[in-house]
């Protein structure tokens, strides 16, 4: 519980935290623009293939075994 | 011509060396450093424990012993593969410093006492600020600064540069580089850096393994990594109790190649050949630089400061038309400027010669005897001849041969050809015989070919260019607009230069600088990557983070672009380690339940022959992926100036997409042939 659930929560507060009280600098040709589309489909992309990767060993067991079985 | 010293990629001696090294960096104490290859040494220890235990038991746990023994070799080899990317990245560092390095060992020094009585030493024995004399012919033994006299210098043993250079007392070309051969005169140096201990020296501890610094950006990168193994740590372990549970039961070896698998090891064990090839890079384009971070900190650079002269234009004015008044010839005017000119030694003059019909040239050299030359003084503004015939001619600015000039009849064609030059930004140089003005020649500041481009491309990497000249603002707004330059600092002193960084900086930007100057050292210290010149003063070196031996302007762009490389490459290879997980999965996980769970079996979409023929193509894999990918690591991606998404896009195109499929290829071959045995 502790784990699953406080610490994701506390991390990126903590990282966000950091980085606010940090200079901003300004954008220009090479700034990765982060309401661009390009920018989105990679923040999806990464966060399914992570999360992917934590968890499939574990619904295979489960879930997804139990549905193939069927 | 720049010597671009690129090693080939793979020299046998380079090789050998760091097939033994591999070996050596297995002591734990150093593999701590890299928490992902440390995680597989554990692995690997406990799979060692595991297969002498699978000898002796026959407990299903363990499995058996072949098989064990196989994961362990693998695990092995893996480890050995990272390894041997640091090492052979190191060796090829050490390689790239030595061949810079070599001319500087043992030659004899004539070392000045005090007293001003020379002793012949061994360089070796010089010590930091002693003062020795070089003379023609001698080899300069170290690093130093000329406090006085004027040398002409072959620097081409260390910069691959033939034509010599001069190098003089009071200016800003005043330093001296170990090796290099004086060719004439007499000079006296001043020791900077004692052996051990030059620039090149500290570079070298850069590179080699022991006394390597993390950079900001490595250390950021190992965290992340440092967290992927966590976390994969905690899903392989609780996969026990799950399996235990589902009356699914998997041997521990299963477990340890999962979890060695879903490690990011490719870019755990390449990220320090990474960063050392990026150094070793730099060092092959003759750049040594202080510190990996400066590198680093190079690829995300804002604003390049350029000095205008030497840099986008070529040194000196150059003649480039000759506009007869009144009744002269072009002949006669282009005549009478080659007499006055051949034997004026400044780059003006010699422009002028070039310009005039050079087939009056021999011509010349006759009506020259026994002739005077007058040289140009700041007083009189002029320079020119006087023939042993009494013919007078001089060159030089209209005010002052107006004033020695007495038939001023065409003072007003003069006038408007003048004004007409200087409004083209040129300088006119007017030329007179006998007191009578023949005609006026338009010098030019010509803007190194090749420029344009050049500033183009860094427009697309998203770096501004700034010129900075002591030329007055219409000069150089008209020149910066030639060039395609974004900006430009007119009249500048030091002062204005540091000024310059610092308000761009307050924006948060990060801005470069080359300069060879004394008074351009607190701008050097200031900018975020200052580039101090070989040639200049021991003060501009020192306060620099990197030092370019070929004394070119225009290396920032060349060090911009290779810290863009090595932060690419490490995102790219990441990258690629990491999709590569999911592929993996494929393989291992279908081969972990399968038997219990025969379902799982459509997961086996690379219909891998068996579970232990899946497990052990999926570990081959992970391990000879890494010196596959060594090539790649040493050279870096190769970088193209496109905006940042659509750099960023293709790259996840290659790289992630190519993480998905290569693998997947990969292990299936690689099963087809284990199934074999």
């Amino acid at each position: 519980m502790l784990l699953g659930r406080y610490i994701p929560i506390i991390g990126p507060l903590a990282i966000a935290g950091s980085l606010a009280t940090k200079n901003s600098v300004p954008n220009s040709e090479g700034t990765l623009d982060a309401s661009g589309m390009a920018f989105g489909v990679i923040l999806l992309g990464v966060i399914i293939v992570v999360t992917a990767l934590s968890f499939f060993p574990a619904l295979s067991l489960g879930p997804v075994a139990e549905y193939l079985s069927i | 011509m720049k010597r671009n010293r690129t090693l080939r990629l793979f020299d046998r001696s380079l090789i050998e060396s760091a097939l033994k090294e591999s070996f050596v960096k297995l002591n734990p104490k150093v593999m701590m450093r890299n928490p992902v290859m440390f995680s597989v040494e554990i692995s690997t220890v406990v799979m060692m424990v595991i297969t002498v235990m699978s000898m002796f038991s026959n407990d299903i746990e363990y499995g058996s012993f072949n098989y064990n023994l196989i994961i362990a070799v693998l695990l092995f080899l893996t480890l050995l593969f990272a390894n041997f990317a640091e090492a052979i990245a190191e060796a090829r560092g050490k390689a790239q410093a030595a061949s810079l390095r070599k001319t500087r060992e043992d030659t004899p020094a004539k070392r000045m006492d005090s007293d001003g009585t020379i002793t012949v030493i061994n360089s070796a024995s010089l010590l930091k600020n002693d003062l020795f004399i070089a003379e023609a012919g001698d080899t300069i033994p170290l690093d130093g600064e000329i406090i006085d006299g004027i040398a002409s210098i072959d620097e081409s043993a260390i910069t691959g540069e033939s034509a010599p250079v001069i190098r003089e007392a009071g200016t800003d070309q005043s330093g001296v580089i170990g090796g290099t051969r004086v060719l004439s005169d007499r000079i006296i140096v001043k020791v900077t850096t004692a052996q051990g201990e030059s620039f090149l020296d500290k570079m070298i501890q850069l590179v080699e393994g022991a006394n390597r610094q993390k950079t900001p950006n490595e250390i950021a990168l190992t965290l992340l990594l440092a967290s992927f193994t966590i976390v994969f740590l905690v899903v392989t372990v609780t996969l026990k109790p799950f399996s235990t549970f589902a009356n699914t039961p998997v041997t521990i070896t299963a477990l340890i190649s999962l979890f060695v698998c879903l490690i990011p090891t490719t870019i755990g064990g390449l990220l320090s050949a990474i960063g050392i090839a990026g150094m070793e890079r730099a060092l092959g384009a003759n750049v040594i630089a202080k510190s990996g971070k400066a590198v680093e900190n190079a690829g995300d650079i804002d604003v390049v400061l350029l000095d205008k002269t030497g840099t986008i234009t070529i040194g000196n004015r150059k003649a480039t038309n000759f506009f007869p008044v009144g009744d002269s010839s072009y002949e006669n005017l282009s005549k009478y400027s080659l007499l006055s000119s051949l034997s004026d030694p400044t780059p003006e003059g010699k422009s002028i010669v070039e310009l005039a019909d050079s087939s009056k040239r021999m011509l010349s050299t006759e009506l020259l005897e026994g002739a005077k030359f007058i040289q140009f003084s700041a007083e009189t503004k002029m320079s020119g001849v006087d023939l042993k015939d009494g013919t007078t001619i001089r060159k030089g600015a209209w005010s002052a041969i107006q004033k020695w000039a007495i038939n001023t009849s065409y003072t007003r064609e003069v006038d408007h050809k003048c004004n007409e030059i200087g409004k083209n930004e040129g300088t006119p140089l007017v030329v007179a015989m006998d007191k009578k003005v023949l005609g006026v020649i338009q010098l030019e500041d010509i803007i190194k070919p090749g420029i344009k481009e050049r500033f183009a491309r860094m427009r697309r990497m998203g770096v501004k260019t700034v010129m900075v000249t002591g030329d007055n603002p219409l000069t150089a707004a008209f020149i910066a607009k030639q060039a395609g330059v974004d900006d430009f600092i007119a009249e500048a002193t030091p002062v204005d230069k540091l000024e310059y960084i610092l308000k761009e900086q307050n924006d948060g930007k990060l801005v470069a600088m080359m300069g060879d100057g004394t008074n351009d050292s607190p701008a050097l210290a200031q900018a975020d990557v200052g580039v101090a010149m070989n040639s200049g003063t021991q003060a501009a070196k020192e306060a620099a983070n990197m030092v370019d031996l070929d004394n070119d302007p225009t290396k920032l762009l060349e060090v911009i672009e290779i810290g863009k490389q090595l932060l690419i490459t490490r995102g790219n290879v990441t990258t690629f380690s990491l999709v590569n997980d999911v592929a993996k999965y494929f393989a291992i996980v279908p081969a972990l339940f399968s038997t219990s769970i025969p379902a799982l079996n459509s997961l086996n979409i690379m219909q891998l022959s068996s579970p232990d023929s899946a497990i052990i193509s999926a570990v081959i894999f992970n391990a000879f992926i890494i010196p596959a990918l060594i090539p790649l690591a040493l050279k870096g991606v190769k970088y193209k100036p496109l905006g940042a998404s659509a750099l960023l896009t293709r790259n996840l195109l290659i790289y992630g997409l190519g993480g998905l499929f290569v693998p997947a290829i990969a292990i299936k071959l690689i099963d087809m042939v284990v199934s074999l045995f």
